[in-house]
Parts: C-alpha cells; structure tokens; sequence
C-alpha cells in the first residue's frame, strides 16, 4: 500500500472514531441546526433515526478483569447466642469493627475475593471480645445508574479471645451494601454483614452460636 | 490455582494446629454478670468477728475499718486517724478488737491500736526492740503480731499482754528464702499454734512458752512458702505459695494428697463453710499460668470436720455439696479474682453469707446466687 492509500485510510478511520466518539456533539449540532434548516421548514428534525440506534447501546460499568479493593470501618452490634437449648443474651455491648478486602470481576456481576477483619467488643463482665475473621469472598453486584449493590458471602475462619482463653472456628458473613459511584476510581457506601460464629464444643451445652451484625462505612477503590 | 488451594490448604492447617485451646467463649460470657462498685474497695484484709460493741459484727480494714451488722457495711465510728491495713480479734473475758495502722507511705512505721468497746481505741505498747508490725491474728484469747527489727534483718512473733507487747516467738534471722512474716495463729486443742514463712508452723501451750522452739516436723520445708494457717477441729491445716496443704497438730504435720500442686499456688485466703451438716473447707488458689484464672477451690471434710488422708479439690460448682449454684457463673466473677481472705459469717444476726477479700477489687460476697462485690 503506497503512503497516500495508508493517510487516506488513516484520515477515514480517524472521521469514523471522530463520529463513534462524539456523537453528542454530532447530535448537538444537528439539533441546534434544525430549526433554522431550509430544507426542513416544518422543523421535525427529531424524527431522524440517528438518535434512536445510540438508545438501545448499554454500557456495562463492570467487566473481567475489574478489580475492587475496600475499607471500612463502623460498629459491630450484637445480636443473640443460640444453641439447641434456646437463645441467649449476648452480654455484649456495642463494639468497633473494620476490614479490608478486595474483589476481582470475572464478569459484569460476579466476583471472588478476601477479606480480613477484626472487631472488639466490651462484656457486661468489664471484659473485652476479640473477633478476628478472614476468609474467601464471593460476590454478585448490580449496577443502577450511580449506584452499586454489592452482595457478598464471606466464608472463613475467625480467631477469638476473650480473656486468656480462645478459640479458632467457622466464620459466615453474607453482607448486603449500596454504594455510590464518585468518580471512576472511587465509590463509598454503607455495608451491612451478618457475622455467624458457631463455637462447637464437645460438652453440647456450651456450643453456642453466635450472631452479630456489622454496620459500616466503605470506599471502594476501583482499578 | 492448585497451589494457591494447596497454599490456602496449609495456611488453615497451622492455624489450627495454634489454635488447640478451643474454649467456649460465648457459653461463658453468657454467664458474666455485671459488677457492682465494692463500697469496701481496694484491698481488703482478712475478715474477724467481734462482740465487742455489744452486738456481734464483722470487721474489715482497707485503710479504714469498716462493721456489719448484718444488713450493711459502714465505717466503724471513733477509729483513729491512720491506714489501716489489718484487723484481728480476741475472744473469752479479755476480748478486743485490734485493727493495725501504717503511718506514712512506708510499711516501716506501724501502730497497733485496740479496743474494747467498739469506738475507744488505745495504743499496744510495744518495747520489744521490734518496732515494725505486719500480720496481726487473733488465736482465741491471745492476739499475735508478727514483726521485724529496725534493720530488718530479724523477725519475731509478739503478743499481747494487757496491752503490751511481747516477745512469743524469735528472733527468726531473715533472709530471701526466709522471710518470717507470720502468717497465721490458731488456737486448737490447748495449742497455740504459729505459722511462719520460711520457716514452718510452731506450737506451744501458752504463748511465752515459744521462745526459740524449732518448727513442727513436717512443716519447715522453704518450698511450702507458708502464707495460710486454719484450725479445724482436731487438725490445724497450713498452705503456702508453693502450692501445698499441710496437716497435723503439734506432733507433726504431713502433706496432704490430692491438695498440693506447684501449679496452684495457694493465696493464703483458708474458711470452714457450713450448710447444715455440709462442711467444706475453702482455699483461695491461683493458677500459675494463667492471669483470669483464680477464685478458690473446695475440699469436702469428712465426719468430725477434718480433711480425709487424700482429698479432692472442686472448683465451686462443680462437687456436691457446694458453696455455688453455677461453675460458670462463678468463674465468671469471683473466679476471676485474687482472694486473699474468706469468711462465713458465724450466723444469727450476721446470717451465713460468705465474703471474700480480693486483691485491688475489693470485698465480694455470695448474695442471690451470684458472686459480686458488697455495696
């Protein structure tokens, strides 16, 4: 191909990315036109069918390979212990908790990631519980306008002490969040988890279940 | 992806091989009750009854002397100005209440006042040449009082005698493996009986008949670190840091099996409980390697109140009979604490509660089926 027919097909590839690129203003400039448009005195411009093919392209905000990493911080609110004997009072107060984790999208909705947390909470007793969960994160997302719901099972472990004494078991957290989009690298939100912590023990009475739910206050990194 | 599974795979592993003291940390904070502010605070020493106001109260020193009568604790009126840190008391005809103060912020100038009505209080003489007073105990009608020389390289044991101190037991050479603190005086089967630190438990039958006398065979090992001494009724029994129970009388005492472990430390804190014709005897203990686990334990005495030649120690809660309704509920209070002192109250109008001295959290006492601090 000579030099000519190598800018010649550049300057064409250039008008059409020009054209795909900016249609508002391609649009804009038509509309601006077209009252004042000698050929169409009866100004019915809109009725042509440019407009109407660019309504029915979507846009996925997420796609393979986005990634997401978060931080958050807030409260962790006790809920109840339970076992096959009955619910208990959790004799806890309100406590602070945080973590971080990170997602990354293999498609628009779905995502797999960790998350490492920690929280401590005052006993009635003047004491102190400490709840240190990690684990695998597995997430579905939905997308409305600005606005991101993100939800989550979090499967894992959690360290806990209280006193000298602890243990080591299951931990699953299914979290529910909304999030707002801020710009293209940023979103924030408010997160809502449900920690379940089954303390299995070999004497069936002092196996306990416990539930807390976790309040807080994200941003998300988007890269 | 297999490594990472693999990798994930032996991440869980050594967690959980840390992770093999699997307590149950909810069941027991299910348990915890919330604590009262002790209106005795700090800590208190020892608890003594006395009748000495007229009416049968107990006594309790936290810098301060404090009274019960039964339904509440107050201040004892007329108590001289000073910190007091213990309190003891007579019986029989010369019957009095001794409370023993420490002037200044040093231990090394004490007063050792006594009354015998309650509200007037006199000064014990004291010109033995052993001005430093600590641990003062009661052992029926003679008050003992253990002490050091100016230069603290001497103990003794001193009593009172009518109002003036005297020299009971000494002098005991101190050193780092003998400190010659007295820890306790009982009085049981005409004996008077002494137990010092370091050095072991002695006896005699009146309380200037001690003298030099070597300790009781059986009771001068310095690993027994004596810190507690109770009498029962044909057996005196003594603790130590060291972690064993001793018993005997004046011939010689033994170790008793099944109550001695190095790993339990005795807290010196020794009580008979009571509950119609269940009798227990009470020893504060702590656990060496563990700074929440303490409280005390139970042994059940057999017919005649007296420990059995191998015994079994209960936490509360968990033999029959016992002085709690719940194990959990109790090691989430009381057994938490460092008890330095127990005591049943004798009964009538001081009823049969049971009190406990801590270590900095103040008075306890078992009400409504609960360990709490006494407000």
């Amino acid at each position: 191909m000579s030099i000519r027919s190598r800018l010649l097909t550049l300057t064409a590839l250039c008008l059409i990315g020009v054209y795909l690129g900016f249609p508002g203003i391609v649009y804009a400039q038509e509309s601006s036109d077209t009252p004042q448009n000698e050929e169409n005195p009866n100004g019915n411009a809109s009725t042509l069918p440019i407009s109407s093919d660019w309504s029915k392209v979507k846009i996925a905000t997420y796609s393979k390979g986005d990634q997401t990493f978060v931080i958050a911080m807030g409260t962790l609110i006790p809920l109840f212990y339970y076992n096959n004997e009955g619910f208990y009072k959790t004799n806890v107060s309100v406590g602070g908790t945080g973590y971080l984790n990170y997602n990354y999208f293999f498609n628009s909705h779905v995502s797999l990631g960790g998350e490492v947390g920690g929280s401590f909470s005052a006993t009635i007793g003047r004491n102190m519980l400490y709840l240190v969960p990690f684990g695998l994160r597995l997430g579905y997302q939905f997308v409305l306008n600005r606005f991101e719901f993100p939800l989550a099972l979090t499967i894992g472990a959690a360290n806990q002490g209280y006193l000298d004494k602890g243990y080591f078991g299951l931990i699953l957290k299914p979290s529910a969040a909304v999030y707002w989009r801020f710009n293209p690298d940023w979103s924030f939100g408010l997160n809502a988890d449900w920690w379940w912590l089954p303390q299995w023990l070999s004497n069936p009475s002092q196996t306990m279940y416990g539930n807390f739910l976790g309040i807080t206050l994200g941003a998300r990194y988007h890269f | 992806m297999k490594r990472i599974l693999m990798n994930i795979a032996l991440a869980a592993s050594i967690l959980l091989l840390f992770s093999c003291n699997q307590s149950p940390l909810f069941y027991n904070i299910s348990k915890e009750t919330p604590p009262k502010d002790p209106v005795v605070a700090g800590t208190p020493s020892k608890l003594v009854e006395s009748s000495v106001s007229g009416a049968p109260k107990l006594y309790v020193a936290n810098g301060r002397v404090w009274e019960y009568d039964g339904s509440t604790w107050k201040q004892t009126a007329g108590q001289p100005s000073g910190d007091f840190k213990e309190v003891a008391a007579t019986t029989g005809t010369g019957a009095a209440l001794y409370a023993l103060s420490v002037e200044g912020t040093g231990s090394t100038s004490t007063k050792l006042w006594k009354s015998i009505d309650g509200t007037t209080w006199t000064l014990v003489t004291n010109n033995t040449g052993y001005p430093i007073l600590g641990g003062i105990f009661g052992a029926s009608d003679t008050l003992f009082a253990g002490a050091r020389n100016s230069d603290t390289s001497q103990a003794a044991v001193l009593y009172d005698h009518s109002g003036t101190l005297m020299t009971a037991l000494g002098p005991v050479a101190i050193s780092d493996a003998v400190p010659g603190t007295l820890v306790g005086a009982v009085q049981m089967g005409g004996n008077y009986y002494l137990a010092v630190s370091g050095k072991g438990v002695y006896a005699a039958d009146t309380a200037n008949d001690f003298g030099t006398a070597s300790p009781i065979y059986g009771t001068n090992d310095t690993k027994y670190k004596l810190n507690g001494l109770i009498a029962l009724n044909n057996q005196v029994v003594a603790v130590g840091s060291g972690g064993y129970m001793l018993a005997g009388n004046s011939d010689s005492f033994s170790e008793v099996s099944g109550a001695s472990d190095t790993s339990y430390p005795y807290t010196g804190a020794l009580a008979v409980w009571t509950s119609g014709t269940d009798t227990l005897l009470l020893a504060g203990r702590r656990y060496s390697y563990s700074t929440y686990t303490n409280g005390y334990w139970e042994v059940t005495l057999s017919s005649g109140d007296q420990l059995g030649t191998t015994v079994t120690m209960n936490k509360p809660g968990a033999g029959s009979p016992t002085t709690v309704a719940d194990t959990a509920t109790y090691e989430q209070s009381l057994g938490q604490k460092v008890i330095t002192a127990l005591y049943q109250a004798p009964g009538g109008a001081l009823g049969t509660t049971l009190f406990a001295s801590t270590l900095k959290d103040g008075l306890w006492a078992y009400r409504n089926n609960a360990w709490n601090a006494e407000e």
